[in-house]
């Protein structure tokens, strides 16, 4: 029977030696982090993408919204609630909601994790601090991650949760620590409530894990044991997250086939990747160059070779092998019509480029294992080297020009449309002459206008404002609603296609209007 | 030994079971809240919510707390190791063993008894029979006991005195040994124990370490053996490692409280005669019998009473890496009586410890007794809770998805934005929690082939939420509030002891 002794204790994660590089690490890292915050800051570019607006306002509604009382309800059912219930400490600051830093926060601090993590997986990997350091610079400097990391958006937080299930199934394997295991199925949990491309990474590692134990000969109770407790831990997310749908809007599937959540919403019919497994497969390659810059993915495919052909997918080798079957998911994602994603190269526009930044995790850990693979130590110095100049270069090619920044050029172009014009002209409009009073408007597709006006999300009845939308949209007087707000493009919203020529806007006059948007106040 | 807290208050039995001012108290508490619901409906009703949140929180940081604990106690310093068997100082042992309809197990017990390393000339074991039990006397009787085994007998209670007046039962008995107790420390064994053999060596080994003299028990892990029986031994298997492995040494480490296991405490003998409680807590015993009363006969569980007593007298417990396996039930119904046995008898130690509890706060130290009452009361009332935040929650969002509205606003008014994020952050967090420690508790002690069966948790929770209830229906009634669940053993056992049997025969044949 076994008995806890300080040497072979299972539960004890912490490494004999602990090594202090890492404090390092981080420390640069948060420097970074701080300094890129600072830089995107004074560019105004922090709120340059309309979903950092929604994860703000969807947190904001969160703890300020017209129903009042419990309103956890506003999560919502489409985006997960893990980066919006973390920025709910700082999203009742007004000043922070309004300049993003609210959200930016939890970015920041999940890009210092992930540096972290990524510097002890390569590390672990390779038992070469120098190469933990060049894998985590790789990651630190990319440019498209320094960017991402000062906005609102999700996507470093769920690249925490990815390096940390990397890390604790690794740690795991080669230690047979359990304790990593839990960590790592915690890191799942926080993943899956963070962005579903989690959820495939732990399916992904759930296999592995059983086939990790096989390969390392565990018997097949504690592979089982292990296997169901890793999936249990990280399960809790998914079903947690069906369940919440089911309660909130009525079906375990509603963040798939709900209203605001259908693909179709995204994917028209003429994408040029739907359907064109080649094309989807270019669009995803070109969006992944695009993030990492072309020298540093060849690097990683160097890096990848040496590590397949060195490692032999030796059981501690495949939980960094399980960061690449993004790649075929994002394919086929695209493929099936799941996920809409355009490069310039193909579609002459930039939609959802960033996704292609979610291989600067295994780039990050495979150019550092690459140099590694030199035998001399001062081989493996000049190598390193090499690299660190690469990555700086591009660091500095990009610096000089924004533009050169896909994850920011993509937004930058977006407002630089007669949409977003006409909705900030709505905004100008609010911004100076509301004085208060409750706002009917529908938050889809609308998000910029509140969030510009300075609005507090307290006033604004949506489609999400339980028991209250419904009666304010038929009866807008009836609700004391003093400004109504609708979109009529081609695109309109609910608030035009149901009030549009009704006698229920009698009592309301027209104060605002340009291409895009009807401002109605309350007559006095 | 050094002279600890000598002043202290002198020790209480659970004999009263409400002091007058706990009496008043809940008298006067009772009635607020009655005028209150009556005037103030909803703002009564939200203090309530406010007051059971702030008790979840207190539980959840404290377990919390104990986990991180436990683990700087794994990964700080090694575990004592046990002395050598031909140690010539090696002090005198006495082993308690009370014993109550276990005649079946006896053999059993005898040898995993006789496994133990130590010198037999200073080793005493006590066998504590029953007057009544003739069938367990009598097998006794009948064997070839080793030497250094005794049989005591407690007396029994003539028939016509109340109940009450009479306790009976396992502390009774250990008190009668204690009396008899000649070794400069005592150890408990329950009837299907089976000590690691050097866990006497561990424990003194750990009592020599112990240069302050303040430490004047230490307590041996249990663990249960049959984990795979069913998947009520798979619960009681995850529990203990959770008690043992995580809360007790996470107190032990903090050097708060343990309340003690019923058996493989190892105690200073002289301390347990030293805080004695006053004969006069205790009818005399018939005959004239002698008892020492370290252990409180109306107390369901004196063990955890006596850890209290010992803080409360400036003493501290320690936990030492030694396993004693014990065999878990297997059966619901005895589960059921087991449970509602520990949480009676913690309620018991919590409302003994709560009578002043200004005094004993002093006595024993504020943040001891605080944390020391909050196990006690916490765990059942945290029981007896649980149900009802399920099924406000259940009844909220029942009420929302089929539309009766008044229902879901009724709740919501019980819950302000702040009270409400506080309690659906301790209800997810707090149970993910309770369920993160059962599962780990299967990795950590290889219970490979449990993990899975930790997904029946909440009905286990249930489970032990409707024992915590019954447990009140007891106390309520002067006829059962002292009522001891014995515990049944003894099938696998028995099983087990044919194999081994089994395997000397053969081995004896294979020499031949």
């Amino acid at each position: 029977m076994a008995t806890a002794t300080l040497d072979r204790d299972p539960m004890v994660i912490s490494p004999p030696q602990r090594d202090k590089t890492v404090r390092w690490v981080a420390l640069v890292a948060s420097l970074l982090s701080v300094a890129s915050f600072t830089y995107f800051f004074q560019k105004g570019v922090i709120l340059a993408y309309k979903d950092g607006i929604s994860h703000l306002e969807i947190a904001s509604r969160t703890l300020n919204n017209p129903s009042g009382g419990m309103s956890f309800a506003q999560l919502g059912g489409v985006w997960l609630p893990l980066p919006h219930l973390l920025s709910l400490p700082f999203v009742w600051i007004d000043p922070l909601y309004f300049n993003g830093f609210a959200g930016s926060i939890v970015s920041m601090v999940a890009y210092v994790i992930t540096s972290a993590l990524l510097y002890k997986i390569v590390v672990d990997l390779t038992g070469h601090k120098l190469a933990g350091i060049v894998g985590a610079l790789v990651f630190m400097l990319n440019p498209n991650v320094l960017y991402m990391q000062s906005t609102p958006m999700t996507e470093l937080l769920l690249f925490a949760c990815m390096a940390g299930m990397v890390y604790g199934a690794q740690r795991w394997i080669k230690t047979d620590r359990f304790g990593y295991l839990i960590g790592a199925g915690l890191a799942g949990l926080a993943g899956c409530l963070t962005r579903y491309e989690a959820w495939v990474l732990f399916a992904v590692l759930t296999v592995l894990i059983g086939i990790m134990g096989w390969r390392s000969k565990f018997e097949g109770r504690k592979i089982e044991g292990t296997v169901i407790a890793f999936a249990i831990i990280g399960g809790i997310a998914i079903s947690g997250w069906m369940l919440w749908n089911l309660i909130i809007f009525g079906n375990p599937l509603s963040f798939q086939v709900g209203e605001y959540a259908k693909p179709s919403l995204w994917v028209g019919s003429g994408e040029p990747s739907l359907g064109h497994p080649l094309v989807a497969l270019r669009t995803y390659t070109i969006a992944t160059v695009s993030n990492l810059w072309l020298p540093i993915a060849v690097l990683a495919v160097i890096g990848l070779i040496g590590y397949i052909v060195r490692e032999r997918l030796s059981a501690h080798s495949l939980p960094v092998l399980s960061l690449l079957t993004l790649f075929p998911f994002f394919v086929f994602a695209l493929y099936s019509g799941q996920r809409p994603l355009h490069v310039e190269q193909i579609s002459g526009d930039l939609y959802n480029v960033r996704f292609g930044l979610l291989m600067v995790l295994p780039a990050a850990v495979l150019i550092g294992y690459l140099s590694s693979l030199l035998t001399s130590r001062i081989y493996t110095q000049m190598a390193s080297v090499v690299i660190i100049g690469f990555v700086v270069m591009f660091g500095l090619w990009t610096a000089t020009d924004t533009s050169n920044v896909v994850t920011l050029k993509e937004p930058v172009v977006a407002l630089d449309t007669s949409y977003s014009t006409d909705s900030s002209e709505a905004s100008a409009y609010l911004k100076e002459h509301y004085e208060g009073g409750l706002v009917l408007m529908e938050s889809f597709g609308n998000e910029l206008v509140l969030f510009e006006a300075g609005i507090p999300t307290g006033a604004n009845l949506y489609e999400g404002s339980y028991q209250l939308w419904e009666p304010a949209l038929a009866h807008p007087a009836g609700s004391d609603i003093q400004w109504i707000v609708m979109r009529h493009t081609d695109q309109p919203d609910e608030v035009y296609t149901t009030l549009d020529g009704s006698p229920e806007l009698d009592g309301y006059t027209l104060a605002f209007q340009n291409n895009s948007y009807y401002v109605f106040e309350e007559k006095p | 030994m050094s002279g600890h807290r000598n002043k202290a208050l002198p020790r209480r039995s659970a004999r009263v079971f409400l002091s007058t001012g706990q009496k008043i108290t809940l008298a006067l508490g009772l009635f607020a809240v009655l005028v209150g619901l009556v005037l103030f409906t909803t703002g009564t009703l939200q203090v309530l919510v406010d007051i059971s949140l702030t008790f979840y929180g207190c539980i959840m940081l404290l377990k919390a707390v104990l986990f991180v604990a436990s683990l700087q106690v794994r990964g700080s310093s090694p575990a004592t190791p046990p002395l050598s068997i031909n140690d010539p100082d090696l002090p005198t042992y006495t082993a308690l063993v009370p014993l109550y309809r276990e005649a079946q197990i006896l053999p059993a017990l005898v040898y995993n008894l006789s496994q133990l390393q130590y010198p037999k000339h200073r080793l005493q074991v006590l066998l504590l029979l029953e007057e009544d039990d003739t069938e367990t006397l009598l097998e006794a009787q009948i064997m070839d006991l080793p030497d250094n085994f005794e049989i005591i007998v407690a007396p029994g209670i003539p028939q016509g005195q109340a109940r009450m007046n009479q306790p009976k039962g396992k502390p009774r008995a250990l008190n009668i040994g204690l009396a008899r107790a000649t070794g400069v420390f005592s150890v408990i064994y329950d009837a299907e124990d089976r000590p690691d053999p050097d866990q006497l060596l561990k424990a003194v080994a750990e009592f020599r370490k112990d240069q302050k003299g303040t430490v004047a028990c230490v307590q041996a892990r249990l663990q249960f053996w049959n984990e795979d029986t069913s998947w009520v031994t798979r619960f009681y298997w995850a529990e203990y490692v959770v008690h043992f492995v995580y809360n007790l040494a996470g107190l032990a480490k903090l050097n708060l409280v343990p309340p003690l296991g019923g058996t493989s405490n190892h105690f200073r003998t002289e301390v347990l005669r030293k805080i004695a409680f006053p004969q006069s807590e205790f009818p005399a015993l018939p005959g004239g019998t002698d008892a020492a009363y370290g252990w409180d006969s109306y107390n369901v569980t004196e063990d955890a009473e006596l850890a209290g007593a010992l803080a409360m007298y400036g003493y501290d417990i320690k936990i030492i890496d030694s396993v004693t396996y014990e065999e878990a039930t297997s059966r619901v119904r005895v589960a059921d009586g087991q449970r509602r046995r520990w949480l009676k008898g913690y309620l018991q130690t919590g409302l003994v410890y709560t009578r002043q509890p200004v005094r004993t706060a002093r006595q024993m130290g504020p943040v001891k007794w605080f944390c020391f009452n909050l196990l006690m009361l916490g765990t059942p009332f945290s029981l007896m809770l649980n149900p009802i935040y399920w099924g406000l929650t259940i009844a909220y969002f029942v009420t929302r998805v089929a539309g009766y509205t008044d229902g879901s606003q009724a709740i919501e008014q019980l819950f302000p934005t702040p009270v409400f994020y506080t309690g659906v952050a301790l209800l997810l967090v707090g149970n993910l929690l309770l369920f993160l420690q059962l599962v780990t508790a299967c990795l950590d002690r290889e219970g490979y082939g449990s993990v899975k069966y930790m997904l029946l948790a909440p009905f286990w929770w249930i489970f032990t939420s409707w024992s915590a209830y019954r447990v009140l229906f007891e106390l309520a009634r002067r006829k059962t509030r002292y009522t001891w669940h014995k515990t049944e053993h003894g099938h696998d056992i028995l099983k087990e002891s044919e194999v081994r049997l089994e395997t000397t025969r053969k081995n004896t044949l294979d020499t031949v």
